[in-house]
């Protein structure tokens, strides 16, 4: 069974619960909220065992084993769960699962959390028995327009009622962190002593900080995607949390390269779409980079490579300066902005 | 502190005094024995913080004092020397020198004063019991123990003292031990957790004499005091299960079987249970016990026991530990099965008696 949502997996457990749950999903606040849901709906019941094996801790299938086919002298029904973190069942375990969910013990419902199982993924044997014996959900981080429509749901189940300006302020601020996101919800039910309620855009800057986590490559988008505001709280964020700074300056230039062969390409007259294949462009950039290639002024990409070369000599202390100061002005000059924006977060 | 005696006189103090030091501490003070030489006695203390155990020793004491010697080395010296020469110890500053014959050994002490003790409190009950009774409680339930469980009240066994009876109870969940002994009457109502580490320490401190042992209970923990040692312990914290509801009553289809035939049946058989679930099966017909077991290699195992049973013919499995340890620990010549369906426990007993009890959940193969 393919279950599509945690409303329909709380719709399966109400009912005849399957002998075997999958959650998979690389967002690890969604995973352990699927499986409080799981255990709120089957383990309240004192006349359920619980027992939880972690990847973490090593997983012993010889004692998953014997643990799953041994009935509890004092609980007639049983939830044991599997918890692979990101990762997913190798070897022994996949083999066991696979084993196991075409024979489940009849007092006990399996319980697997795992890392997201990719479409390939999902034709191996025991990603197959678990979605033919048992349910299996998917779960995915909401991607950036989403966040606002995600937070709005998860702030109305708390009594939350932000305005579009207070969602849109928060999904920025807590860009790509979930459980910052979570986090600042609690915050601010907090904020209004537990009660809920309406709250604008001046609530949520009063309740709650910069969370936003940026990765080395958010920062070559914002600089290409022409988001000078984007670009300073990248660095900023990138410089504060103690990012060195040679893998920011090595996605930066990688694709400043790659702009600058789609750019040759063009020029030659060639197709921009087998370009970006030959390059290995990752396919969901593809669409921006050839409007980047398009837009940015021949000659533009060179510059600032030549300027990424001198920021790497200052930070190896070559010449004098400060590197993030200066990968902020190249950034910020690549994304438009001819000045720096007044400083924000 | 300047003390002679003999390896044999020291032996028999600093050997259970050093099996409760742990090979790991958190400080080093727990590697540590903690030697006290007062008039005509030398004590010796061992503890990892959750037991203590305290022996007494005759020694010629020519000046008393304190001092604390790594136990490791300390026993491992005293072991190897000679059987005849006498043993001097000395302090020189925290270093203590044992003599010997021609040996002659510094040990590097750590300050006594540091040596922690455990706080045993107040509020004692105390009663006093044979030693083998005890011995015979804790040998015959303390398999069933559940080891390193997150539910911690279940690394351990239940004492309960209740009127003139002493009753210990052990289960991981999956199996349960229960044996029932008669003894002197406590002045209250004892219900106590004593944990895996303190039951393993008594089985082996205690003897088969019919000679009693005070038993000191207080709300934290509980002190024996057998001759020439006083051993206590921590007490878990926490509520046992409810497991009077999961002992069935005697009353399934009963099978007798005679038990060091049993026990080399269940031995043989083992060898090709399977090595991953240990499961094998147990089928009862007219006057048969057959056990068999087959493992992922293809290979078989098939055993037949005598038994006394009339009836419908019953098929369960088992795990094959949980029944050799079980009929390892019964008392009688005479093993007394209770079975009833393969999806529920069994009830295991002497024939002849009504106590110990084991309870064994049959397992899915």
């Amino acid at each position: 069974m393919r279950l599509r949502s945690e409303d329909d997996l709380d719709r399966a457990l109400s009912q005849d619960p399957p002998p075997v749950i999958l959650v998979h999903s690389d967002a690890p606040l969604l995973r352990e909220e699927a499986a409080s849901r799981v255990r709120r709906a089957l383990a309240a019941d004192p006349e359920v065992e619980r027992v939880a094996f972690r990847a973490e801790e090593g997983l012993d299938y010889a004692a998953i084993r014997e643990e799953v086919n041994a009935p509890s002298l004092f609980a007639p029904r049983r939830l044991i769960e599997l918890h692979y973190g990101g990762g997913a069942p190798k070897d022994d375990g996949a083999k066991w699962l696979a084993e196991y969910a075409t024979d489940a013990a009849p007092d006990v419902r399996l319980l697997v959390t795992c890392g997201y199982q990719s479409k390939d993924d999902q034709k191996k044997k025991w990603f197959q028995a678990i979605a033919e014996h048992g349910a299996v959900l998917a779960l995915f981080a909401p991607r950036r327009e989403e966040l606002p429509g995600w937070l709005r749901r998860r702030a109305g189940e708390r009594g939350l009622e932000l305005d579009r300006d207070a969602l849109a302020l928060l999904a920025e601020r807590v860009e790509g962190n979930l459980e910052a996101a979570a986090g600042e919800l609690e915050k601010l039910l907090l904020y209004t002593g537990g009660r809920g309620g309406a709250l604008s855009a001046e609530d949520v800057l009063a309740a709650v900080g910069d969370q936003a986590r940026f990765s080395v490559f958010d920062l070559a988008e914002a600089a290409l995607g022409q988001e000078p505001e984007r670009v300073v709280r990248a660095v900023a964020s990138l410089r504060a949390e103690g990012v060195e700074l040679p893998p920011v300056l090595g996605a930066l230039a990688k694709e400043l390269r790659t702009l600058i062969a789609l750019q040759d390409r063009a020029a030659r007259g060639e197709d921009l779409n087998a370009a970006c294949r030959d390059l290995k462009v990752f396919y969901q950039r593809q669409q921006a980079r050839k409007a980047q290639a398009r837009s940015l002024p021949a000659g533009e990409a060179e510059i600032a490579l030549g300027r990424l070369a001198r920021i790497d000599r200052v930070a190896k202390g070559a010449e004098g300066g400060d590197p993030w100061d200066l990968l902020e002005a190249a950034a910020l000059r690549l994304a438009g902005a001819s000045e720096p924006p007044a400083a924000v977060g | 502190m300047r003390i002679e005696s003999s390896k044999e006189e020291l032996l028999a103090g600093v050997n259970p005094a050093a099996s409760v030091v742990e090979t790991r501490q958190t400080l080093p003070i727990l590697g540590h024995l903690h030697l006290t030489a007062e008039g005509e006695h030398l004590q010796i203390i061992g503890t990892d913080l959750e037991v203590e155990l305290r022996a007494t020793c005759p020694v010629a004491v020519a000046e008393e004092g304190q001092v604390t010697v790594p136990a490791r080395k300390f026993l491992d010296i005293i072991r190897s020397l000679p059987e005849a020469a006498p043993i001097q110890l000395s302090q020189e500053g925290e270093r203590i020198q044992i003599l010997s014959g021609r040996s002659r050994f510094h040990l590097a002490g750590l300050a006594p004063d540091d040596f922690p003790r455990l706080e045993i409190g107040d509020h004692q009950s105390e009663v006093s019991l044979p030693q083998e009774a005890l011995k015979g409680l804790l040998e015959r339930t303390s398999f069933a123990m559940a080891r390193d469980d997150v539910r911690y009240y279940l690394n351990g066994i239940l004492l309960e003292w209740t009127g003139n009876n002493l009753r210990a109870v052990a289960t991981d969940g999956h199996r349960l031990a229960l044996m029932d002994r008669e003894v002197a009457a406590a002045p209250e109502e004892i219900h106590v957790i004593l944990p895996r580490k303190g039951v393993q320490e008594l089985e082996r401190l205690l003897g088969d004499s019919e000679e009693t042992i005070e038993v000191t209970f207080t709300p934290s923990h509980v002190r024996f005091q057998l001759p020439g040692i006083t051993f206590a312990t921590k007490l878990i914290e926490g509520r046992f299960p409810d497991y009077r509801r999961v002992i069935p009553e005697a009353n399934g289809h009963q099978v007798v079987v005679d038990r060091a035939t049993f026990q080399q049946a269940l031995r043989r058989i083992a060898i090709l249970a399977n090595r991953k679930t240990h499961g094998i099966r147990v089928a009862v017909r007219e006057g048969t016990l057959v056990l068999s077991a087959e493992n992922p290699d293809q290979e078989e195992a098939t055993e037949e026991v005598a038994a006394d049973f009339s009836g419908e013919p019953i098929e369960i499995g088992f795990n094959v530990d949980y029944l050799q340890q079980a009929i390892a620990a019964l008392p009688d010549d005479q093993v007394l099965l209770h079975l009833w369906d393969s999806q529920s426990s069994c009830l295991i007993l002497p024939a002849a008696q009504t106590t110990p009890k084991y309870v064994i959940m049959p397992m899915r193969l």
